[in-house]
């Protein structure tokens, strides 16, 4: 038996929900019109790593273009946006097979350019994701890149000397 | 002795299992989101996959059947390096979709872009619309 103790799980659980909720609760108040689909729905997914001098952001957004995603820090909290002009992206019938979010693609099942859908799972066309940043950082050194529909956020930990005002060397 | 365990129960109402790491909110993890749209003349699958690069992910199409993995170097999680979140997809990741069998496996083509793996596969035309024409000898 691996299994722990049934209580610990559900308190890891009541926690994981606490944690949903809250950041559900930071995305509606936080965003404008980017209310999720249903309660729970999470439109961009992160990992966020933590090392001595850094928190790192990690966020997926397939699909967009650079010019596409904001990244912006309010209060505690880096709020992540990106919109495209398409739902889905779905190119228009045949030409190029690119297809990243140029151009076609009505909402439903059966579109004007005579596509018919058998699986749409992809994300929708603006998504927002607000990640609480746990510890103060150095806003103006932060730093982003965007790769292969990958957001960086590499944000500076804020060392403990600033807290008590700018330090002198002593010579 | 394989009693049920009412946890378990709630657990799978909750659509996922503490610790399994494989599933969270009814997500799998090791499975990309994928859009597939059929037109005339041809079948298109966009499957979602950020973070790759192209040559880790492997597209193959055999017997109606399309088949695309994505591999990429597992992060390394050590002392100095926490996860205070970890919600984004495995380095693992795979999906299969069935083709019509008009498919023109041969001819298909698959581009990569901002994260996004698009696959196009001709379709013969003959049974798109009228179905399969039976001669009457």
């Amino acid at each position: 038996m691996t299994r722990l103790d049934p209580f610990d799980e559900i308190e890891e659980l009541l926690e994981r929900m606490g944690r949903e909720f809250e950041e559900l609760g930071g995305t509606l108040e936080g965003t404008g019109p980017d209310v999720p689909r249903f309660p729970g729905a999470r439109d961009v997914d992160v990992d966020v790593v933590e090392d001595d001098e850094t928190i790192t952001v990690l966020a997926d957004l397939p699909g967009f273009d650079a010019d596409d995603v904001d990244v912006e820090l309010r209060d505690d909290a880096l709020v992540i946006t990106g919109s495209r002009e398409e739902s889905t992206g779905l190119h228009v019938a045949d030409e190029e097979p690119a297809g990243d979010g140029a151009d076609g693609g009505d909402e439903g099942d059966e579109t004007d350019d005579g596509a018919r859908y058998h699986r749409r799972e992809r994300r929708l066309s603006s998504v927002s994701r607000r990640v609480p940043i746990p510890e103060p950082i150095e806003a103006d050194a932060a730093t982003a890149s965007f790769d292969a529909g990958v957001l960086t956020v590499t944000l500076p930990k804020r060392s403990p000397d600033d807290d008590r005002g700018h330090t002198i060397d002593v010579n | 002795m394989n009693t049920t365990n009412p946890f378990d129960e709630i657990e799978q109402f909750l659509g996922r299992t503490p610790f399994a790491g494989e599933r969270a909110w009814g997500r799998d993890l090791r499975t990309a989101d994928i859009d597939v749209a059929e037109y005339d003349d041809e079948y298109v699958v966009m499957a979602d996959l950020p973070g790759f690069d192209r040559d880790e992910i492997d597209v193959r199409a055999r017997e109606d059947r399309l088949t695309i993995a994505a591999e990429r170097d597992a992060e390394r999680e050590d002392a100095d390096r926490r996860y205070l979140r970890r919600e984004r997809r495995h380095e693992s990741v795979t999906r299969t979709v069935d083709l019509p069998t008009t498919a023109r496996l041969d001819d298909a083509t698959a581009t990569y872009r901002h994260g996004v793996l698009t696959v196009t596969v001709p379709l013969d035309a003959v049974d798109a619309d009228e179905g399969h024409r039976i001669d009457v000898n």
